[in-house]
């Protein structure tokens, strides 16, 4: 499901630039299936999917496949447009360092907004 | 010959709570006043599309002002050693300031987010004051979806916080060059602004009307679908609350209707604001 999002990160100068202060391990969570992305200084080295066995993260976004569905649709339902859409309505939880998430905000967003781009 | 808006700005010298403030406003338009209140760490520019609406200014004097702090509006003397916090006394306080100020008889005040949940107070405790009020994306109470703890970190010094932290708010239907401009305005704000408004939105906000009491004057508290921060929920059980308030749902609309999608939000507030001309 996240497969394509390395390079399409990678690729995007804007991006990278949002990033260029942020190394960390952040996991995208599909029903009970984890997705690890490790990031360094803005770029995405790799995203391995589980199962692991206690691999650490500094943050998990976790979601019912349906909902990471319509994240990535061009125009979302109200309550699904946006990761703290769905936390605010109860349909993705967001645990961990969130202070790794909120230091680098912008970059994080911008990366899951290439979900939804075709 | 180059286009000309027909938005005029100006500065008036305001005493609030004992202090001098230079405050910063924005008009256009002829007819009934009609008070603009930005959101938190925003500034009067989030008017700018209702201003230029001949529609609306045909029959309307619409006037937007920078709070304290914000914008082009001064802190007062002694900021550098001061932390800004607003509360409900100090923003009521600055809303008949300023009205009073401008000699504004009986004007209509239209708010948004933070602008709207003092427009509920407005309504109730001043209600004689306005000929209406309309709270944009406001409700009587703070409906969290975020934890207070965050502002404990230093985040909120930086722009590009504020505006990724609120981005999701604007409607993925608003068109991308006004729902930017929106988050423009978030990257714009003073450090630490946006948290000395958070004081009042999240901890000295809330509003109980008294069962027994009505606004003295109409109020209309209109709520899009996308916003998460004041749902269409939270506009309807606000109205419940208030005898003789009434709530709209605007479809496709996040929480910044009169800056993020001027196009859409002129067919829902116009039949409003057209309620009240003279």
């Amino acid at each position: 499901m996240f497969e394509s999002l390395a390079s399409k990160a990678n690729n995007n100068a804007h991006i990278r630039r949002l990033g260029r202060g942020c190394t960390t391990t952040f996991v995208l969570q599909v029903d009970n299936e984890q997705f690890h992305l490790n990031v360094d200084r803005g770029q995405i080295t790799s995203v391995s999917q589980g199962p692991f066995q206690m691999r650490g993260s500094s943050f998990v976004i976790s979601a019912a496949k349906d909902t990471w569905t319509e994240f990535m649709r061009p125009i979302p339902r109200p309550g699904f447009h946006d990761i703290f859409a769905m936390s605010a309505t109860g349909n993705a939880k967001i645990e961990g360092d969130i202070n790794i998430l909120l230091g680098h905000l912008a970059y994080f967003k911008a990366v899951l907004d290439l979900l939804r781009k075709v | 010959m180059a286009e000309i808006e027909p938005i005029v700005g100006r500065y008036v010298k305001l005493k609030i709570a004992g202090e001098d403030y230079r405050i910063y406003f924005e008009e256009a338009g002829e007819g009934t006043p009609l008070l603009c209140l930005h959101t938190a760490g925003a500034h009067a520019s989030q008017f700018r599309h209702l201003m230029c609406d001949p529609e609306v200014s045909k029959n309307f004097r619409v006037i937007a002002f920078d709070l304290p702090w914000h914008g082009k509006s001064n802190p007062p003397v002694g900021w550098e050693t001061k932390e800004y916090k607003l509360t409900a006394e100090f923003y009521v306080d600055t809303i008949l300031a300023f009205s009073n100020a401008l000699a504004l008889e009986k004007p209509i005040v239209m708010g948004c987010s933070m602008g709207g949940r003092v427009a509920v107070r407005l309504a109730c405790l001043h209600g004689q004051k306005f000929s209406a009020a309309i709270g944009l994306e406001g409700s009587n109470r703070p409906s969290p979806w975020w934890d207070n703890s965050w502002l404990d970190t230093d985040f909120f010094a930086r722009g590009d916080f504020c505006e990724a932290l609120v981005s999701g708010l604007a409607a993925p239907t608003s068109p991308a060059e006004f729902r930017n401009e929106t988050l423009w305005h978030y990257r714009q704000s003073g450090s630490n602004i946006f948290k000395g408004d958070m004081h009042f939105f999240r901890t000295d906000s809330e509003f109980e009307a008294d069962a027994e009491s009505s606004s003295p004057c109409p109020l209309i508290l209109m709520t899009g679908e996308y916003d998460y921060s004041c749902t269409p929920e939270d506009g309807r059980r606000t109205a419940a609350a208030i005898p003789g308030a009434e709530a709209i749902e605007m479809k496709g609309m996040g929480h910044f209707p009169m800056s993020e999608n001027p196009t859409a939000f002129r067919e829902y507030i116009l039949p409003v604001l057209n309620r009240f001309s003279k």
